[in-house]
């Protein structure tokens, strides 16, 4: 019921999302809706984080069920819904980190191996080597720059809605953007410089 | 700066390609702006969607609208492998604990080591 007037379950699809939270306070089938809305979001985001299927899978049910849990205090106040439930799992996912202590290193095998399934282009498998080298630094960035690309690249977020969830004016977010990209630059330089000294010595 | 961080900020926000703004903004090949749209559209290769598995996303929604925390609860610790593996660890680490113990006591015992002293020798029977 919103605002006194009921609403057919079939019609939450036509919902905002924050006409959906009210409703989900005593109706769990709203609920449902903002998660299918955001399940995919979530996941890929913890995904990237984490690069385990298993791990993204686990996180992920945390996050919706913490949400669940405290749906009846989540208080808009300027922070979209989206944004809270990044946040929450940001919160999972470092705590994840710091669980692991050391900083998880996948192989890249596995990482491309995974992506190919989604049918990648041609070009990507031409390009190992480099993608090799730029997976590596990625690896090296701080959190919050791996964050910052995995909103722009995979979640396909504006500028805005990164800065909401990152807590940044869009200008921080653009600033913070290029030097994410420079700090790729100068890594990939250095390694290429590295795997080129490597062949004159062979 | 602002003008770097401009333009790359105008490649992600558009469906604007790497050549068309190295030919507007004119661009140097071998520039520094020229490297960082690169990375920027190799980005757009490397961190591509991917997608949960139908049927874990059927059976968390399942288990979230349904309300049975116990349910979810166990799917959880299924799906979390690190959680079992700690479990697994410790239970490990206890039972290799116990077998060196016992190992300890019963080679004790067949030597005939005791802590007590031995009446009718000064010398313990493993030191002989």
């Amino acid at each position: 019921m919103i605002d006194g007037v009921l609403v057919d379950m079939s019609s939450y699809s036509n919902l905002e999302d924050t006409q959906l939270i009210e409703l989900a306070r005593d109706d769990r089938a709203a609920f449902g809706e903002l998660y299918e809305r955001y399940i995919d979001r979530i996941y890929n985001y913890i995904y990237y984080r984490t690069t385990d299927h298993h791990e993204a899978e686990d996180l992920t049910a945390k996050v919706f069920m913490r949400a669940f849990k405290h749906i009846e205090n989540y208080d808009e106040r300027g922070v979209p819904f989206s944004a809270w439930l990044y946040r929450i799992a940001h919160n999972l996912v470092a705590n994840w980190h710091r669980d692991h202590s050391r900083r998880k290193v996948i192989p890249l095998e596995d990482f491309i191996g995974k992506n190919t399934e989604f049918d990648l282009p041609e070009a990507l498998a031409e390009d190992h080597e480099e993608q090799e080298l730029l997976l590596d630094s990625i690896r090296l960035l701080p959190q919050d720059r791996q964050q910052l690309l995995i909103l722009k690249y995979v979640e396909r977020m504006s500028n805005a809605e990164i800065g909401e969830v990152l807590d940044k004016t869009e200008g921080a977010v653009k600033s913070l953007y290029y030097r994410t990209l420079s700090f790729l630059r100068q890594e990939m330089l250095k390694k290429q410089g590295q795997s080129s000294d490597t062949s004159d010595e062979g | 700066m602002a003008r770097t961080e401009d333009i790359l900020a105008e490649y992600l926000a558009g469906s604007v390609s790497v050549d068309d703004l190295m030919t507007r903004y004119d661009i140097k090949t071998g520039s520094e702006l020229e490297d960082l749209l690169l990375i920027a559209e190799q980005l757009e290769q490397v961190l591509v969607h991917v997608s949960p598995s139908p049927e874990f996303v059927a059976t968390l929604r399942a288990d979230l609208l349904r309300g049975d925390s116990e349910t979810f609860i166990k799917r959880l610790r299924v799906l979390s492998p690190s959680l079992s593996l700690r479990q697994v660890g410790s239970l490990a680490a206890g039972i290799g604990g116990l077998t060196v113990a016992a190992g300890l006591l019963w080679y004790a015992r067949r030597t005939g080591f005791s802590v007590r002293p031995r009446r009718d020798s000064k010398t313990p029977a493993w030191a002989s």
